[in-house]
């Protein structure tokens, strides 16, 4: 029976470190290979996932480190520092929404073998839909800001000029968060991932 | 079967399941109205249908050399890329709905390279300086800018705060 111990191998700093960069690698390389396709990746699931199975933290060290390197090596131009903080806060919404999902029915069900797979495809799916809403909020803010001369102004200005990059975001984040984020989770949790919380 | 099937989804959590699809209602309805706004303000507006415009266009190639070409029959229901596409040969990259934009990545020849684009400015009527546009070229209509450029030039930024005005020396705005 394995037991779950506050000195396993998942809490030692460098097991952390190595999933991070793990996450982050794998992040950047769907990235680049979707660089034709503006605003469909499969980074911000992937930042669900890591934090849905090691936390918070964790989490979001992979939003940052994702976008410390993809904001400044990206074919399509390098981001301004203050654009870039923006990008980063929002990656960070995903790594939120997995530790919700974590400490929700939803983790407990999927301990317990559920077979309700359409509920946790919904459920994961309008919680994408809500995550990826607030990043292309707060984003679109952020390339705007400072430009018209309101906050208030930016904001609607930026929401609506970036409306159809945050469609096709948000309707390829519904659709991954529905099918590749559930996946994978009931396959590693088959596998014997266990979240922390699963095991207290 | 349908209530049957839906009840055994949302088992006991009701409530979660309501305030998620209310919200996620909410999210596709905002989302459907900024589009819409979107549409609407970058058509045509319905007087310019019909009539002809006369507008300025300088392709500069960054290379010392520039272009200026006066066009005074341009169909007003034009935008900028049917107009570039008409007065020289253009390489683009097509992204379907919902953007429906060109990205322009060649012009006479001249093509995106490395740090090298082709960057779209326009002459803000109010400040009679140049500013690069923040909308790409099929959203552009001749009902707002009369005087456009085509620059290409080294841009290691996103931020076209950071970029030249294709004509040098001539004042610069980031904001109309």
């Amino acid at each position: 029976m394995t037991t779950y111990t506050t000195a396993s191998v998942l809490d030692r700093r460098s097991t952390k470190v190595m999933i991070t960069a793990v996450f982050t690698a794998l992040a950047l390389a769907t990235n680049y290979a979707l660089i034709g396709i503006p605003n469909v990746k499969i980074m911000d699931t992937l930042v669900l996932i890591a934090a849905f199975f090691f936390g918070l933290r964790l989490g979001i060290g992979v939003a940052v480190s994702i976008w410390l390197v993809y904001g400044f090596v990206n074919p399509n131009g390098v981001d301004t520092f203050l654009l870039l903080s923006f990008l980063m806060v929002g990656e960070c919404f995903y790594a939120l929404a997995g530790v919700a999902l974590r400490r929700s029915f939803v983790a407990r069900d999927l301990v317990k073998g559920t077979k309700e797979y359409q509920r946790l495809s919904i459920v994961f799916g309008l919680v994408g839909l809500l995550a990826t809403f607030a990043y292309d909020a707060l984003t679109n803010f952020g390339s705007w800001i400072f430009k018209t001369g309101s906050l208030y102004q930016d904001f609607v200005f930026g929401n609506i000029i970036g409306v159809p990059f945050s469609i096709a975001h948000e309707a390829s984040n519904v659709i991954f968060f529905a099918t590749v984020a559930p996946a994978i989770i009931v396959a590693a949790t088959r596998l014997g991932l266990r979240t922390p919380l699963d095991v207290a | 079967m349908w209530p049957r099937l839906a009840s055994n989804i949302i088992g006991g959590h009701k409530a979660l399941f309501v305030i998620l699809f209310l919200v996620g209602a909410g999210i596709v309805a905002f989302q459907a109205s900024a589009y819409y706004y979107y549409q609407k303000s970058s058509a045509c507006p319905d007087p310019c249908k019909g009539s002809t415009v006369t507008v300025e266009i300088l392709v500069n190639y960054g290379n010392g050399t520039s272009q200026w070409i006066n066009k005074t029959d341009v169909p007003s229901d034009w935008n900028f890329y049917q107009l570039t596409t008409s007065i020289s040969k253009v390489q683009a990259t097509y992204y379907g709905p919902p953007t429906s934009e060109h990205l322009v990545t060649g012009i006479n020849g001249v093509q995106s390279n490395g740090q090298y684009f082709w960057t779209l400015w326009a002459i803000c009527q109010k400040s009679k300086a140049w500013i690069a546009t923040n909308v790409g070229a099929d959203a552009i209509h001749f009902m707002t800018y009369h005087t456009l450029a085509w620059y290409y030039q080294a841009t290691n930024s996103q931020d076209s705060s950071a970029w030249n005005p294709p004509v040098p020396g001539a004042p610069k705005v980031n904001a109309c």
